[in-house]
């Protein structure tokens, strides 16, 4: 069988886990050039915490037996995957959890790292993310280096894109997957809530956080969304909805799709939206509408307070969450996460319920667009990234405090994918967002699916 | 930081048993005094007859580990 054509830091899951199948590589070969990516690159990019080559290796081994043995459990054998910090991977520190460095080590994988692994990837380690309790040089955007990842989940975005690892779980309580995955040019999606387990999930807001994959295509996402996700009876925010098979619905065209665009609520953002980026994300729009989709106006009136609602419940959860170590993160702590106490102590209960109730308001307007609609269109970013240099230590903590595009997707629990629609003049990714109703990521997996084989946009490369 | 925030700030952090960092009554003034309008802006929000939906299920009991 012939070898790939391409470097294999470059192949997609879906590229690999054929040529696994087939016999034509061997896990091995593929981890073993991954971490040679890795000691290429990364010392410029700092996208990884904590390198687990020597697991890594002996799972690749292990992996290689088991198929060379006829046992292939499927499209993620033998695939080289990394985790963000924020999910315990067993015999490394969870640093987001403790002050110290040194912190004890995770007795247990997190259910989806678990999951992962059964599923029979290869786990290369922890992925760097925002508001460590320590100051640790923060990961650099592979298309820039001089630029923002975008975050919390910034060594992901910044893994994926530059090819250190095949895919990567991350994070989204308030865009964490989707902001990095924009600004780095790569496909992220947060799961509907409940839809992955939280266990073993460090905590930012209890009733926000979800995790889930970022990777190059959007087929990728599929294979990893079926491994991570299930009901978990150690989570009690697991929701028991059986998992379809997620690739096996992937369609190349929009026909019969009617896809909502809310916008008043953009015209709400535009003071603060780049103007290139609106126009590029509704040339990605019109894009759909040529694949066969059928796109309306919608309207969500009670958008305009959901990422305020959304910020209220995040910093009030994060603070009762982190109450023991306050004292302690106040005196030590970097600045945005120093902020992020002040801003739950601030928050009193008379808002924390005001916000709930804004919340079962959006989710009541959602539900009746929903009746009328598949998908939501929007932007999946206000801006481009922008240098180290324009990004103030507070700025994504402001952004928070006004009508946004990511945050009110969480407050209401839906699925909500970034796939990269464009690039800017200055050669900087841009995101088109799809939103779903409740569990319906096959519907959302499958619009970005067909956007993503007509625009192409993934077979552009950084420059690293 | 507007004196009533600060005030709030204080007598929050004091129940809290927390001390503040006095460079940080500067360094977040601007960004704590956004939060205070934004959360006028919620609390302006009509959500009508809208309640807080169930947060926990009754009938899951968590498994003994």
């Amino acid at each position: 069988m012939a070898a790939p054509e391409k470097p294999l830091h470059h192949l997609t899951i879906h590229e690999a886990q054929g040529l696994i199948r087939r016999r034509a590589l061997s896990p091995v070969e593929l981890t073993t050039a991954l971490l040679k990516r890795i000691e290429a690159v990364d010392s410029r990019l700092h996208a990884f915490l904590d390198l687990a080559a020597e697991r890594a290796l002996a799972e690749a081994r292990a992996a290689e037996n088991e198929i060379l043995k006829g046992h292939y459990r499927g499209p993620l054998h033998g695939i080289p995957v990394a985790v963000k910090d924020q999910l315990d991977l067993k015999g490394l520190p969870a640093r987001i959890r403790r002050r110290d460095s040194k912190a004890a080590q995770a007795t247990e994988d997190a259910t989806a790292v678990r999951k992962l692994g059964e599923a029979g990837a290869i786990m290369l380690g922890k992925l760097m993310m925002s508001s460590l309790p320590e100051e640790l040089p923060q990961p650099r955007n592979p298309w820039d280096l001089s630029r923002i990842t975008g975050g919390s989940s910034t060594g992901s975005g910044a893994a994926v894109a530059a090819g250190l690892c095949l895919g990567a779980l991350g994070e989204d309580t308030a865009g964490s997957i989707r902001n990095p995955a924009s600004l780095c040019g790569i496909v992220g999606l947060k799961p509907t809530y409940g839809r992955v387990s939280r266990r073993g999930l460090a905590p930012l807001g209890w009733s926000l956080d979800t995790c889930g994959p970022m990777t190059r295509v959007v087929e990728d996402a599929a294979y990893m969304l079926r491994a991570i996700a299930g009901y978990d009876p150690k989570d009690p925010t697991s929701i028991d909805i059986p998992v379809p098979d997620y690739s096996a619905t992937l369609k190349e065209n929009l026909k019969g799709i009617v896809v909502g665009v809310p916008r008043s609520h953009i015209e709400e953002c535009r003071s603060r939206t780049d103007p290139e980026v609106l126009t590029l994300v509704d040339k990605a729009i019109e894009e759909m509408a040529a694949l066969g989709a059928r796109v309306e106006e919608v309207a969500i009136p009670t958008l305009k307070v959901a990422t305020i609602a959304n910020a209220v419940i995040y910093y009030n959860e994060h603070f009762a969450a982190h109450r023991s170590e306050n004292r302690t993160l106040l005196k030590n702590a970097g600045t945005a996460r120093r902020a992020r106490i002040y801003l739950g102590l601030l928050t009193n209960s008379s808002d924390y319920i005001q916000a709930q109730r804004i919340r079962t308001r959006l989710r009541e307007e959602c539900a009746e667009v929903f009746r009328k609609v598949n998908i939501l269109a929007l932007p999946g970013q206000p801006a481009p990234a922008p240098t180290f240099e324009e990004t103030g230590a507070l700025d994504t903590l402001f952004k928070h405090l006004a009508p946004d595009f990511l945050a009110p997707f969480n407050l209401a629990g839906l699925p909500a994918m970034n796939v990269p629609c464009a690039f800017t003049r200055s050669n900087l990714p841009v995101a088109l967002q799809l939103v779903g109703k409740p569990f319906d990521e096959a519907a959302v997996l499958s619009a970005a699916y067909a956007y993503q084989q007509r625009a192409r946009w993934h077979e552009q490369r950084p420059p690293i | 930081m507007e004196k009533r925030t600060e005030e709030a700030l204080r007598a929050l952090l004091a129940r809290a048993g927390i001390e503040v960092r006095e460079d940080d009554i500067e360094r977040f003034g601007k960004l704590l005094d956004t939060y205070t309008k934004a959360l006028e802006l919620l609390h302006s929000y009509d959500v009508g007859a809208a309640e807080i939906g169930p947060t926990f299920q009754p009938q899951r009991t968590l498994p003994e580990d």
